[in-house]
């Protein structure tokens, strides 16, 4: 019968599923560490023989193969979780209908605890009632027909509260039996086990015999077995040593049944429970599901005595089992009924079942009594051990705390076990006392009770109070403490602000200081500039060193600049603005430089053009002079020859020897070299001339740099080609020519104040005369003619630009044979002839 | 009659119908009379594959794509035992070996085998003649030699 409802799907799916999933888990689990296995072995090393290869080829197997069933593992624990879920699902709708439907008809158990309280209550008023009327009636308040009309209006109405009381009473009964049936979880059914055992082992030998002993043996029993099984279905063999290979076989099951299907695998699973062990499972999985999800242990009672009627009838047999076989006697049944007696005072019980079960009540108290006090022994220890943290000054605070705190909580927690048993053995103490009130031994037993109930009242609350107090005085050197980290903290802050404000006051003195250096280095700095740019200006050293000056201006400027921007304050735009201000500054020292490079120029230009107009004059009036002199000399020589020749020709006439001939010549000579003089001068005077001119033009042109310099050119050309056909004669006496070339070859004496230059030099010099050549250095030493930028290729590229242009102007200048200039210019298309009169040269 | 107890003297025909069935009695020679227990042809079997094993261990190519292979299997167990991400990407981004177990390698063809031989050599080759380690040398040496004969 039982085994046809176990096989209920819907009863045995959820436990099973739950058994396959914690099975298949621990399964998986015993795979891994194969694997483990597997992989530290495969680790050993790489494969280098044969025998490695074979060994490899095994593990390779074992790997496959191991790896093939954990993935069969896994799959078969994720379909089982999925389908438990499901499970769940239903079962919890289904419990809540049902639990919905019960309390519909027969209410929930605290509506009818409190409906049972208000019928007990109107009970008790209509008693009193009574009496009062009896009184009355006694008294001769009322008449015997008033009396007995109330009387019987109170009486039917007591009659009506008892008989609803009574069958309130049976539905709360069966309510508590269906609770107690469903405190079936193995852990309870452990519990019960160990209280029968109890119970039994403070039993006497007579009572052991009785018939509560008989059955209370019976009843550990088969509870002994039930839980042995139950334990055992969960792979749990230490209360069934013996059955540990039928454990390892089940362990090779497991490893076998992965190969079959879920169905299989059910049915192979059940096969393997008894059923009584199967529903208890069951049992145990559905509690395990629905406590702390549905409506609490009773909710979860009711619901799991009506889910099914499998359960129920799993509840009766085990009910049986303990006893409980519907006729009494059974210890659930009697703590159901003495329970029952209590709340709702119910009178069907006999005093001897009171008694029985108050003496029972009052062993598993006293057991418990001995577990409180071994408890509370412990305890103390503990006790002393958060005592010493407590106390432990060494100790941080919250450790103390903590240890101040639990020692509380241990005590009040102490307190509430000890006082649990003793009130409760208290309590059967006095319902002992109540069935033999004249008992002085129970009497007694009363007494020493609420006599060990104030002790234990006392003990806690004298351990307690100084607990607490010592928690006080923890949080007192806490606060003092804190009091006085405070102060430090504070003393400490103000000390760390005065430091701060002393740094920043420091530091903004340095700040001004360095600020007031740097102003003032840049003052300095402009003050110098201005300095030096004072002293440029106003001192006569400016022009020679002025490109110096400017140079050192931009320097200054460069290294002002840089000091600025050093200033790390700075922000973006007062750097532009210096950067700015740096480059307007540059551009205007370089446009002072220029301004003066180019007045410098001009002033240059007009002073080689003056020089040049003086050295002009002063070679014109040398050249004048010497040739002057010297055509007075060839006419002084020309006179002596004309003499030489009278005489020679007189004495040809005598017929006397002579040198007509060679005085002939020498006249014929003379007159020659006058003519070359003439043409000298002509040439020279032209050269002049066109010097002269050229210096009239650059003052027209004033921006051509190379003037000076031209014109010093034109100088040397015009020097140069003054003596391009020989040197002068450097004596008049014709004794030193050693032979007669026509040409300045004499042989002279030279005195040391006298010097002789040589042919390279003189080359060099453009073949001038001695006479030339101390014009020009007395020029020179004066002052007058200066001689410089020749080397300079700028000045000479200048020079040719110059030239090209003067030649490309469309003017020709030429100078006639009296010495005037002639300037030829074509303007507009008009051919221009400008005569430039001079006075005229003696030839 | 006489059982095969090397590579030497075991056909290469006879080794792979074995491998293909498990069928150890075709390491006779000859019909069993009964003297010869199944036990004692595992025995041989177990001999012969020892055999085997000394004789690839010799091919360095092969034991190193070994190696590989073990390299492989231990990234595939760390993935299995530890379970977390990085380890089951690390064993699928180097994924080679195993792949043989999803099917995309192409497994290996006895008859094929045979037929690129006997190209190879350029003459027919019995196997029910030829020996295993023979076989095995001459597919050895087709395979450093390249696929053309020499």
């Amino acid at each position: 019968m039982a085994q046809n409802r176990i096989e209920r799907s819907d009863i045995i799916a959820p436990d099973a599923l739950i058994s396959v999933i914690k099975e298949g888990r621990d399964l998986e689990q015993q795979l891994i560490k194969v694997l483990e296995v597997i992989q530290q072995i495969m680790k050993g090393g790489s494969i280098k023989s044969g025998g490695d290869l074979k060994a490899y080829t095994e593990q390779v197997r074992d790997l496959n193969e191991t790896s093939k069933t954990l993935a069969k593992t896994q799959n078969i624990v994720k379909e089982s979780t999925k389908q438990l879920d499901e499970s769940i699902a239903e079962e919890i709708v289904l419990n809540k209908e049902l639990n919905k439907q019960v309390d519909d008809v027969n209410g929930s158990f605290t509506q009818n605890v409190k409906l049972s309280v208000r019928y007990r209550l109107e009970l008790k008023k209509l008693a009193e009632q009574q009496k009062d009327l009896t009184k009355q009636l006694d008294r001769g308040l009322i008449s015997t027909s008033n009396y007995v009309e109330k009387s019987t209006v109170l009486s039917k109405r007591q009659k009506e509260l008892t008989v609803a009381n009574q069958q309130l009473g049976i539905t709360m009964r069966q309510q508590v039996k269906q609770a107690n049936a469903a405190g079936t979880s193995f852990d309870q059914l452990s519990i019960h086990l160990g209280k029968l055992r109890d119970t039994y082992r403070k039993l006497t030998a007579e009572e052991r015999k009785s018939p509560f002993g008989v059955s209370l043996k019976k009843s550990i029993t088969e509870l002994d077995k039930q839980v042995k099984a139950n334990d055992e279905s969960i792979g749990n063999f230490q209360r069934s040593v013996g059955n540990y290979r039928k454990g390892l076989g089940k362990t090779i099951e497991k490893q076998n049944f992965m190969g079959q299907s879920l169905g299989g695998l059910m049915k192979n699973f059940r096969a393997l429970l008894s059923p009584i062990g199967a529903v208890a499972a069951a049992v145990s999985g559905l509690t395990a599901l629905y406590l702390g999800s549905t409506a609490g242990a009773l909710d979860f009672a009711s619901a799991t005595t009506r889910l099914k009627a499998v359960q129920m009838g799993f509840a009766n047999d085990f009910a049986k089992s303990l006893g409980a076989d519907g006729k009494g006697g059974g210890p659930l049944d009697k703590i159901a009924a003495f329970l029952t007696e209590q709340l709702f005072g119910m009178s069907s019980f006999i005093r001897g079942e009171i008694e029985v079960l108050a003496t029972n009540r009052l062993a598993d108290l006293e057991i418990e009594a001995i577990r409180a006090e071994t408890l509370a022994a412990k305890q103390i220890d503990t006790l002393e051990e958060l005592k010493q943290v407590r106390d432990d000054t060494y100790l941080p605070f919250s450790k103390r705390v903590k240890a101040a705190s639990d020692a509380v909580d241990i005590l009040t927690e102490r307190e509430d076990a000890e006082l649990k048993v003793a009130r409760e053995r208290l309590k059967m103490f006095q319902q002992l006392l109540k069935n033999d009130p004249n008992n002085l031994e129970r009497q007694k037993l009363v007494a020493q009770q609420l006599l060990a109930i104030s002790r234990i009242e006392r003990e806690n609350e004298r351990l307690r109070t100084e607990a607490i107090r010592a928690v006080g005085r923890i949080q007192r050197e806490i606060d003092a403490d804190k009091a006085k980290r405070d102060r430090e903290a504070a003393a400490l802050q103000k000390k760390r602000e005065e430091e701060a404000e002393k740094a920043a006051e420091k530091k903004r003195k340095k700040d001004e200081l360095a600020e007031k250096a740097r102003l003032k280095e840049i003052d300095d700095y402009q003050k110098l500039d201005q300095l030096v740019y004072d002293s440029q200006i106003a001192t006569a050293e400016f022009e020679e060193n002025a490109e110096q000056v400017f140079e050192l201006r931009r320097e200054k400027l460069q290294q002002q600049r840089t000091f600025e921007l050093q200033n790390e304050k700075l922000t973006v735009a007062e750097r532009l603005i210096i950067q700015r201000k740096y480059i307007n500054d540059l551009n205007d020292i370089n446009r002072e430089e220029a301004d003066w490079k180019k007045n410098k120029r001009q002033e240059e230009l007009n002073a080689a053009i003056e020089q040049a107009k003086r050295l002009t004059s002063i070679f014109e009036e040398a050249m004048n002079r010497r040739s002057t002199l010297r055509q007075e000399q060839i006419v002084r020589e020309i006179g002596y020859a004309k003499e030489d020749l009278a005489r020679q020709q007189d004495l040809a006439d005598r017929g006397l020897a002579n040198t007509l001939a060679f005085e002939q010549k020498k006249a014929a000579e003379l007159e020659a070299q006058r003519d070359r003089e003439a043409k000298k001068q002509e040439r020279r005077q032209k050269t002049l001339a066109y010097l002269t001119a050229f210096t009239e033009y650059l003052k027209e042109n004033p921006n051509t740099a190379a003037g000076k310099a031209l014109a010093q050119v034109a100088i040397a050309e015009t020097v140069s080609g003054l003596f391009y056909e020989g040197t002068e004669s450097v004596g008049d006496d014709n004794a030193t020519k050693w032979r007669n070339t026509g040409r300045d070859d004499y042989l002279i004496g030279v005195h040391k104040g006298e010097r002789v230059i040589k042919t390279s030099d003189n080359k060099r010099i453009g073949n001038m005369s001695n006479e030339d050549l101390v014009a020009m250095a007395e020029a020179h030493r004066k002052g007058e003619y200066q001689v410089n930028a020749l080397n300079d290729t700028n000045i000479v590229n200048e020079l040719r630009s110059v030239r090209k242009a003067v030649s490309s102007s469309g003017q020709v200048i030429d100078v006639d044979k009296l010495g005037q200039m002639i300037d030829k210019r074509i303007e507009d298309g008009i051919k221009k002839t400008i005569v430039h009169k001079r006075k005229p040269r003696r030839i | 009659m006489n059982v095969h107890t090397s590579i030497d003297t075991l056909p290469i025909g006879n080794y792979w119908k074995i491998i293909e069935t498990g069928d150890v009695h075709l390491l006779l020679d000859g019909k069993n009379d009964g003297t010869i227990k199944t036990e004692h042809l595992q025995t041989a079997w177990a001999l012969i594959e020892e055999e085997m094993f000394d004789l690839l261990a010799e091919d360095k190519d092969y034991i190193e794509q070994v190696n590989d292979e073990r390299r492989e299997y231990l990234r595939k167990l760390k993935a299995l035992i530890v379970g977390d991400t990085l380890s089951i990407l690390q064993y699928k981004q180097t994924s080679l070996y195993t792949q043989e177990e999803s099917g995309d390698l192409e497994p290996f063809k006895y008859h094929k085998s045979i037929a690129v031989l006997e190209a190879h050599l350029g003459f027919p080759i019995d196997d029910s003649k030829m020996s295993v380690r023979k076989y095995y040398i001459h597919a050895q040496l087709m395979k450093e030699n390249g696929t053309k004969p020499n």
